[in-house]
């Protein structure tokens, strides 16, 4: 993910970052090949995919360390595998909790066919959010984007 | 969901989730909310941001799944009834909906191969979810009006019994499908077949699906009955071993029907056997049943079917028993196995090798769904009989005639005949091969001996023909020896409607004659001109059994032109002394000696028909022309040797002598002694 430098933000003292949430849609019965952004009005049907934008920037006048963003899988809609963005200096991980704890490929305890408990990976219709962490700063000035996809169940 | 559904998702990468968002669809109008964060520190406290809120509403969206798709029932058999196929209909959309189905049942449709045929006799929403048919639950088959299910929430379930009667024609192997809806997942075309959603908010409308069964037609139990019985042929007298075994060829096990068993209704399989005609049943070797048989007998006749028979597992006296039977009381044949060997023996009562030993078996069970099946011995047509055998089936294959076969036991046939004179077939000569008829002709009459007849001459025979073999049998009469010149022809009916036919010169006449029985032919035989008179001319006929070819027995028939030979002499005995002795002097004597002699043919057996002359009247009269010696000779004496001498006394010129009967080979003298004038 690229960090850039947008001479349209206005400073402010120490970092100060803004995060914009940007919602399009796309139906699964490929009617529609583009993504189409989410209006007032939109409509969405079980089976459609929600790709929601995430842009942070910083506005402050200084740099903003360790910084983390997060996309909540919403209520009523499933993620979908594979399609939150990753990049080199990115954590991407997981949370199959509301956000309480997150790992990179979450599992959970089950019950085995043998009755006894067992962990096994949590499918991705279980995820609850989900969580970039970068390793470097975000200098200000400079913003970051990344994006995630679900899938209205 | 069919197929094309789900290769839909698989193209569109959602495998994984295809599952879920059937089951958990977002319901219509809920708001898709979604808000962002971020966090960041300045190296000393850590700051937490919120975006702003995105969202979204989810839109009404029909969806009707029907399963199985393709789904498999249990195998089903001729006649069955009550057999039912469920279905099962999701609401797969995301809001409550309702279902349809058409009037009078046209949802639902069956598609049948082969002989199959089926009744629909009832078709319900299960309402209970019962998964049987009761009360409480919407009748969607006799409807005239489309039906309209209760409420059905998202992701709720309806679940549609249908209910069939397979045809009793049905025939295994056949396949029976059974469609509920008209087209697979996709929007209602409102067509005459369908099962659809009801709302038409939904952003797609409504939609329809369709689900399918298919049950494969099995073969029920299917009774094949087989008896090992002796072709033969066998001697009268002689036993015969059957063994039967029974096969269960259908998919599913025979059970038993009711039968009456030692005064009580028992159920089980029963295999009866009828003691053929012209048998007793035997002790030993016993009859034997495998293990779950018992013997049974009954003494009911052969017009009582063996279901309506009393049956005893007591042995009454054998010689009684009209039917043998091995019952399994309780018992039941598998599918595709056997029970046997079931075996009894017989012995031969009959003195009539005509007709073979008959016999046919009957089996009785009854099928998976309770029908009675029965089958008869002698073919492989499976649940083919009449259930009573009682050997009145003859020789045509189940499929063909509806029974079984009456199997064939063949008795050696010895034949023997017993040809002789009319009325008399056993008679015996010197042997019962030269026993005779002698017949006179009046051909030889007024013709001296050595003299010959002018014309042809027929005489007709009567010969009784005896069949004193074991059976009805054909016999061919021939000819071996005829007299030069003469011809034979023999009439099997005599003065019946079938013409003479010649034998003589090769020629032959069959006639057939029942055991025991005597049957009369006549036999013309034919002298030509020119026979010398008073003497006998022998035809041998022969009787030949056809079913002992090479036994025969003779007669003769012999042709008598004339039998009563005479024969004149006379003698002089002159003691007068004028002459020599035998010089006809007067005073000599002249004496006439008349001989005749019965030339027909004496019998030393018996039964013979043989030649007597009756009322023999030999008239010597001196005045008739060649005679003279009445006037020219004095009466002297007159004897016989045989019968009574009468005279014209005092004349003295006609003198008679009367036999009353003069027997074959009998001879007499008639003599008359003058005295030269």
């Amino acid at each position: 993910m690229a960090l850039a430098l947008c001479a349209g933000w206005v400073w402010a003292a120490g970092p100060e970052i803004k995060i914009q949430l940007q919602g399009s849609y796309k139906p699964a019965d490929r009617t529609q090949v583009k993504w189409a952004a989410l209006q007032g009005d939109s409509k969405v049907a079980p089976g459609d995919r929600l790709l929601y934008n995430l842009e942070i920037a910083n506005q402050g006048d200084r740099e903003a360390r360790n910084p983390v963003a997060f996309g909540p899988i919403p209520a009523g809609t499933a993620f979908v595998a594979g399609t939150a963005t990753q990049g080199h200096n990115i954590k991407v991980d997981y949370s199959i909790d509301g956000g309480k704890t997150y790992s990179a490929s979450p599992t959970f305890t089950t019950l085995g066919k043998d009755g006894k408990p067992q962990t096994v990976p949590a499918p991705v219709g279980r995820y609850t959010t989900v969580r970039w962490m970068w390793n470097s700063v975000l200098p200000a000035g400079a913003q970051a984007r990344v994006s995630y996809q679900v899938q209205v169940r | 969901m069919n197929k094309f559904a789900i290769a839909l998702l698989l193209t569109l990468g959602l495998q994984a989730l295809a599952p879920s968002i059937l089951a958990q669809s977002t319901p219509g109008g809920t708001v898709i909310v979604n808000r962002a964060s971020a966090s960041y520190s300045d190296g000393t406290n850590s700051f937490t941001t919120l975006s702003n809120t995105v969202t979204t509403t989810v839109a009404n969206v029909a969806g009707i799944s029907i399963t199985p798709d393709a789904g498999v029932n249990p195998a089903v058999v001729s006649g069955q009834s009550g057999v039912l196929f469920q279905f099962t209909l999701v609401n797969t959309g995301n809001l409550t909906d309702n279902f349809l189905f058409k009037a009078s049942g046209s949802s639902f449709r069956a598609v049948t191969t082969g002989t199959t045929t089926v009744t629909v006799t009832r078709e319900v929403i299960d309402v209970d979810n019962s998964s049987s048919i009761s009360a409480g639950d919407t009748d969607i088959l006799t409807n005239g009006a489309d039906v309209t299910s209760a409420n059905v929430a998202q992701g709720g379930t309806l679940i549609v019994l249908v209910e069939l009667t397979i045809n009793a024609g049905a025939t295994g192997g056949d396949t029976l499908q059974v469609l509920l809806g008209d087209q697979a997942s996709q929007g209602a075309n409102l067509s005459a077949n369908e099962v659809r959603t009801v709302n038409v908010t939904p952003v797609n409308g409504r939609r329809e699906d369709l689900g399918d069964i298919t049950a494969t037609v099995e073969d029920d139990a299917a009774l094949v009955l087989t008896k090992t019985v002796p072709a033969g042929p066998v001697a009268l007298g002689s036993n015969i071993a059957y063994s039967l075994s029974l096969a269960n060829n259908g998919s599913r096990a025979a059970g038993g029907q009711s039968f009456n068993v030692n005064g009580g209704p028992q159920s089980g399989i029963l295999v009866s056997d009828p003691v053929p005609a012209g048998t007793h049943l035997l002790g030993a070797p016993a009859p034997s049943a495998p293990a779950g048989y018992v013997v049974v007998y009954t003494l009911a006749g052969l017009t009582t079917a063996p279901s309506a028979a009393a049956w005893t597992t007591t042995a009454p006296p054998l010689a009684t028993v009209t039917r043998l039977g091995f019952f399994a009381a309780g018992g039941s044949l598998a599918a595709a196995s056997n029970a046997g060997p079931f075996t009894f023996s017989v012995i031969i009562t009959t003195t009539n090798a005509t007709s073979p030993i008959g016999n046919i078996a009957d089996a009785f069970a009854k099928n998976s769904v309770g029908s009675n099946i029965t089958d008869q011995s002698g073919d492989a047509v499976a649940n083919v009989g009449d259930q009573n055998a009682d050997f009145t089936e003859g020789a045509a294959p189940g499929n063909v005639d509806g029974d079984g076969i009456v199997q064939l036991t063949l008795l050696i046939q010895l034949g023997a005949a017993l040809l002789g004179p009319n009325g008399v077939p056993g008679a015996v000569n010197t042997t019962n091969n030269d026993d005779f008829t002698d017949l006179s002709s009046a051909s030889g009459n007024g013709l001296a001996p050595g003299a010959a007849t002018t014309a042809p001459d027929t005489l007709t025979f009567t010969n009784s023909l005896q069949n004193s073999g074991n059976a009805n049998d054909t016999f061919r009469i021939t000819a071996p020896v005829v007299p030069g010149g003469f011809t034979v022809s023999v009439d099997p009916d005599g003065a019946g409607p079938l013409p003479p036919t010649l034998v003589s010169g090769g020629g032959f006449v069959d006639i057939a004659v029942s055991l025991g029985a005597t049957a009369n032919f006549t036999t013309n035989v034919t002298a030509p001109s020119g026979t010398t008179v008073l003497q006998g001319y022998t035809t041998v006929l022969q009787a030949e059994s056809a079913n002992s070819p090479g036994t025969t027995n003779r007669t003769r028939d012999n042709f008598f032109p004339g039998f009563v030979r005479v024969t004149k002499t006379y003698l002089i005995d002159n003691t007068t002394g004028v002459g020599g002795p035998l010089d006809p002097v007067p005073g000599a004597e002249i004496r006439y000696d008349i001989a005749y002699l019965n030339v027909a043919n004496s019998a030393s057996g018996s039964g013979n028909a043989t030649l007597t002359a009756l009322n023999l009247v030999i008239t010597e009269d001196g005045s008739a022309a060649p005679n003279n010696w009445a006037t020219s000779t004095t009466h002297l004496a007159a004897t016989a040797t045989q019968g009574t001498v009468t005279n014209n006394a005092p004349l003295n010129t006609i003198f008679t002598n009367n036999v009353a009967a003069l027997a074959p080979g009998a001879s007499g003298t008639f003599t008359i002694r003058r005295t030269i004038q």
